[in-house]
C-alpha cells in the first residue's frame, strides 16, 4: 500500500532540528521565528529521547493477542496509554519464529514538548520514530546523535529491533560500555543473532573508535547517515492525543455545521412548503370564490323562484290544501267503528281530529296510522288517551307542521 | 472569538431560529385552518349552487307557469265582487253557503289577497267536489281555516266552514 507522504519532515541530527525535503533532499534551517514554522506539510519525526522501546518475543502470531501483550508491556512500565484519545503507542513485527513473533513496541510516554511548542502544529500532518525513517545497516548495532543525545539502535537482519537513547556528551566515556551491556542482553533475551558489526553516523572519532572496538569487540565504521526513506520504514502510527483532539473536534464541528445547515435546509424546504401549501389553498379558494360569484345571480334567481313557489303553496302544492288533508285524515280511519265529529286546520299549520269509536281498540288504532303515514310525515302529531264519553270513546289528535 | 462565546452565539441563533420556527408554525396552522374553513364553507356553497342548477329548467318551469296563471289584480272592488260571488255557490248542486264574510284584502310582494269566511252546507260528497274545484291550482284559491263537523240538525249533512281566498298578481309598479 502506497503512503500518502508530506512534501517537508521535520528530522533531527547532531546540530539539532532543522527541515528535510522529502522529495529532493534539500535541507532547510529550522532555526529562527520564521524557519520555526514548517515550510509545507510536514512529517513530524519523533526523536529517540520521546521514545520508549521494548522488544520481545510473543508466543502467538495473532495481532489482537500481541497487542494485548504489548498492552500489558507498556502498563508495566507504568505508562498511562488512555490519557486521550491519541495513538502514542504501535508495534511492529521484526521476525516470524514458528508460533513466535519478534515485535518491537513503541510508546511515546509524554507528551512531545518538541511539537507542543511548535508555531505551526497544523502543518504536521504525520507523526513517525526517527530512527525508523532510516534504513538500518543489516545485523548491526548503530551509533548517532539527535541533537545532544547519543542513541543506539540495533538491528536484526534489515529491520531494527530495538532503539535506546543514551544520553547526552557527559555519556560518551561509558557509551561504549552501554552498547555492549544492551548488545549483551538483547543477545541473552534471543532478541538479537549477536551484531556483526558496529556503525556510527557520525564524523570520526578515532578515541570513539578505539572505546567502541575495545569493549564491544565488533568492527567499528564510521559512516553518512543515509538519506531517510519513510516510504520503505515500516508503517509507524502515531498520533499525539492534542492532534486527535483538534481532528475529532473539526469533525465534530464539521458534522455540527452539517447538521446545522441541514436543518435549515429542512427548515427553508418546510417554510416554502408551507408558504405553497398557504398560497395553494388562497388561489383554489380565489378561484372557488369567482366562480360562484359568476354563478351567483343565477342562483339567486332560483331560490328566488323556490321562495315565491313555497309562498304560493297553499294555494297551488295540493298536500297542503285543508282539503287534501281532510282526505289523508279520513282515509286513515277504520272503515267501521269509528266516526269523525269534527276536522279542522288553522292557519296552514295545525290539524285538529276529534273522532269517536265503539271500542277502545278502534281509538288507539287512529294513533299508530298517523304517526306512521308518509304522507302527514311533515306534521308533529300529539295524541292524548282516549277517553270514555258516555258509550263511546273519544279520541283528539292534533298535527302540527314541522317545517 | 472563544470557543464559549461562539457557543453562546450559536446557542442564540439555535433560539432565534427555533423562535421564528415556533411563531411561523403557529402562523401557518392558523392561517391554513383559516383557508380549509373558508374551503369548505365555499365547496359547501357551491354545492348548493350545482344543486340548484341542476332543478334550474324545474324552477324556470314553475316560475313561468306562476307569471302566466296568476290571476291579474284589477280593483279591489272588483275582486271582492268576484271572491263574493264565489263564495254564494249559487251554481253548485247540493252545496248551500251562509255567513258570508268579506276579509279584508291584504297586499304582499307576491300577491294581493282577496277573502271571504264562509259556512257550506251539504252532503260531504257535494261540499268537497265544491272545495275541490276550487282549489284547482290554475286559481289560485285558497282554502284557509277549514273546519268540518256534521250538521246537528241534519246528520246526513256536514258543515264546513272556512276562508275562501284569491290570489291576484299584484299590480305592475
Amino acid at each position: 500500500m502506497t503512503r500518502n507522504l508530506p512534501e517537508w519532515a521535520y528530522l533531527v541530527d547532531e546540530t539539532g532540528r532543522y527541515w528535510h525535503h522529502l522529495g529532493n533532499g534539500t535541507r532547510q534551517s529550522a532555526e529562527g521565528d520564521k524557519a520555526s514554522r514548517p515550510p509545507g506539510k510536514s512529517l513530524f519525526a519523533i526523536a529517540t529521547n520521546d521514545l520508549v522501546s521494548i522488544p520481545q518475543w510473543v508466543s502467538s502470531k495473532d495481532s489482537s493477542i500481541i497487542d494485548e501483550v504489548v498492552e500489558a508491556e507498556i502498563a508495566k512500565l507504568g505508562i498511562h496509554r488512555n490519557g486521550g484519545p491519541g495513538k502514542v503507542s504501535d508495534w511492529k513485527p521484526v521476525e516470524l519464529n514458528g508460533t513466535r513473533t519478534l515485535v518491537q513496541s513503541l510508546a511515546t510516554p509524554w507528551s512531545l514538548e518538541e511539537f507542543a511548542n511548535s508555531p505551526a502544529r497544523s502543518e504536521f500532518v504525520g507523526f513517525f520514530p526517527h530512527y525508523a525513517l532510516y534504513p538500518p545497516p543489516p545485523s548491526s548495532a548503530v551509533l548517532w546523535k539527535e541533537g545532544t543525545n547519543w542513541v543506539a539502535g540495533y538491528s536484526r537482519g534489515n529491520r531494527w529491533v530495538h532503539v535506546q537513547t543514551l544520553g547526552g556528551e557527559e555519556m560518551r566515556p561509558l557509551l561504549a560500555g552501554e552498547i555492549n551491556l544492551t548488545l549483551i542482553e538483547l543477545a541473552a533475551k534471543g532478541l538479537l543473532e549477536g551484531a556483526s558489526r558496529l556503525v556510527v553516523w557520525a564524523p570520526y572519532d578515532l578515541d570513539l573508535h578505539r572505546a567502541l572496538q575495545e569493549e564491544t569487540g565488533l568492527p567499528v565504521t564510521f559512516e553518512t547517515r543515509p538519506a531517510p526513506a519513510p516510504e520503505s520504514a515500516p508503517a509507524w502510527n502515531f498520533e499525539p492525543h492534542e492532534v486527535t483532539r483538534a481532528r475529532l473536534g473539526r469533525t465534530r464541528r464539521r458534522r455540527a455545521l452539517f447538521i446545522g445547515f441541514a436543518l435549515l435546509f429542512v427548515l427553508a424546504l418546510l417554510a416554502t412548503a408551507a408558504v405553497l401549501h398557504l398560497w395553494h389553498l388562497e388561489s383554489s379558494n380565489e378561484r372557488l370564490r369567482a366562480k360562484i360569484e359568476a354563478n351567483r345571480e343565477d342562483a339567486d334567481e332560483i331560490e328566488s323562484a323556490m321562495a315565491r313557489w313555497q309562498t304560493f303553496s297553499p294555494a297551488i302544492e295540493p298536500r297542503r290544501s285543508p282539503v287534501e288533508l281532510f282526505h289523508l285524515v279520513s282515509s286513515l280511519l277504520p272503515e267501521k267503528g269509528l266516526r269523525l265529529t269534527s276536522f279542522e286546520v288553522r292557519d296552514d299549520k295545525i290539524i285538529e281530529v276529534r273522532a269517536e269509536g265503539a271500542a277502545m281498540a278502534n281509538a288507539i288504532q287512529i294513533k299508530g296510522a298517523f304517526e306512521k303515514d308518509e304522507s302527514l310525515s311533515d306534521y308533529t302529531w300529539v295524541i292524548p288517551p282516549p277517553r270514555a264519553k258516555g258509550d263511546f270513546t273519544e279520541v283528539f289528535a292534533t298535527g302540527t307542521y314541522r317545517f | 472569538m472563544k470557543a464559549n462565546e461562539k457557543r453562546l452565539l450559536a446557542a442564540l441563533l439555535g433560539m432565534l431560529l427555533l423562535g421564528a420556527a415556533v411563531i411561523g408554525s403557529d402562523y401557518y396552522f392558523e392561517r391554513r385552518n383559516l383557508l380549509l374553513a373558508e374551503k369548505t364553507a365555499l365547496e359547501n356553497e357551491w354545492v348548493v349552487i350545482e344543486t340548484l342548477f341542476e332543478e334550474k329548467e324545474i324552477w324556470e318551469v314553475r316560475s313561468a307557469w306562476l307569471a302566466q296563471n296568476q290571476p291579474p289584480f284589477t280593483t279591489a272592488e272588483e275582486v271582492e265582487q268576484s271572491i263574493y260571488q264565489e263564495a254564494l255557490a249559487k251554481d253548485v248542486d247540493g252545496v248551500s253557503t251562509s255567513k258570508q264574510t268579506l276579509l279584508p284584502t291584504l297586499t304582499t310582494s307576491d300577491f294581493v289577497q282577496a277573502g271571504v269566511a264562509l259556512t257550506a252546507s251539504g252532503e260531504l260528497k257535494d261540499v268537497f267536489r265544491w272545495l275541490y274545484d276550487l282549489n284547482r291550482p290554475e286559481t289560485f284559491h285558497v282554502i284557509r281555516n277549514l273546519k268540518v263537523a256534521p250538521d246537528k240538525e241534519a246528520p246526513e249533512k256536514i258543515l264546513a266552514t272556512f276562508e275562501l281566498l284569491r290570489w291576484y298578481a299584484p299590480p305592475e309598479a
